[in-house]
């Protein structure tokens, strides 16, 4: 089967990065390495593309990071949610099951 | 003379922003290593899996520049004393103060100046500390960086997911 390149609204990747650190604080490498465990029988997703998305969550105040220590002692930066975050999780989660449950639909009576 | 122009040349968040990027691909290239890849394999498949490093750095500075509160701080500062400069002027004419008003406004804008030019720095990703770094990984990514498309979103921004 070729590959198929799909272009993912930008909010979608915000939203799997909220669902991810919504368990526990990660960086980024974590965190790219947590989507590929999930979902990388279906979809392929480029690690640096995760950076843009996490500056911009922590200029909107839904991250915050700090500077810390990683499993392999080195210095790398984590990112948690913050309670902005947690409400914007819980609004875009709402909003994803709502669109998908309707193009569903669609897709089943059309 | 040397210091200020490596302050112009980077800034904190240029630094961070290598290092966070850097623990990424580093990590990456062990995880391969690890996999049982050759050195050269890799680090191509490491490069690969991350994209466009010089792009995302490049992003990454540039949302971190207009974020952070102390240069807006700042350059809302340099804003109000020119304001107050030019009311000086106006207002008090006399001599001395006349003075005053066109001190303000010369520190105004060159402050305003300063802070232009400091964000038109570019970042340089292969600048930083090398000692710093085990791994000399270099950014092989082929063709132009691509500038933003229709919809105002670069091609970091354009999450490519690709079905297998």
């Amino acid at each position: 089967m070729p590959n198929a390149r799909t272009d993912i609204m930008q909010g979608t990747l915000e939203l799997l990065i909220l669902k991810i650190l919504s368990r526990e604080a990660m960086h980024g490498y974590g965190i790219a390495q947590r989507i590929h465990a999930t979902v990388d029988d279906l979809l392929k997703i480029e690690d640096g593309s995760l950076y843009p998305a996490l500056y911009r969550m922590e200029e909107r105040g839904w991250l915050m990071s700090e500077w810390g220590v990683s499993e392999n002692n080195r210095r790398a930066r984590f990112y948690k949610l913050s309670r902005t975050g947690r409400k914007q999780l819980k609004a875009q989660s709402a909003n994803w099951n709502r669109v998908s449950q309707a193009i569903a639909r669609i897709l089943q009576t059309a | 003379m040397v210091s200020l122009m490596k302050w112009f040349k980077k800034t904190a968040s240029d630094v961070e922003v290598e290092e966070e990027l850097g623990f990424h691909l580093d990590s990456l290239y062990e995880h391969f290593l690890d996999q049982g890849l050759s050195r050269e394999d890799a680090l191509q498949a490491s490069q690969s899996r991350f994209g466009d490093v010089t792009q995302t750095k490049r992003e990454c500075v540039e949302i971190g520049k207009r974020s952070r509160p102390f240069m807006r701080v700042l350059g809302l500062l340099f804003s109000l004393m020119f304001v107050a400069g030019v009311i000086v002027r106006v207002m008090r004419p006399d001599l001395y103060i006349a003075h005053l008003g066109d001190v303000l406004i010369m520190v105004a804008v060159s402050g305003r100046l300063l802070l232009y030019v400091r964000r038109l720095s570019p970042a340089s990703f292969f600048s930083i500390d090398r000692a710093r770094r085990p791994l000399n990984l270099v950014d092989r990514s082929e063709g132009p960086v691509t500038a933003y498309d229709d919809n105002k979103l670069t091609p970091t921004e354009r999450v490519i997911f690709r079905k297998q």
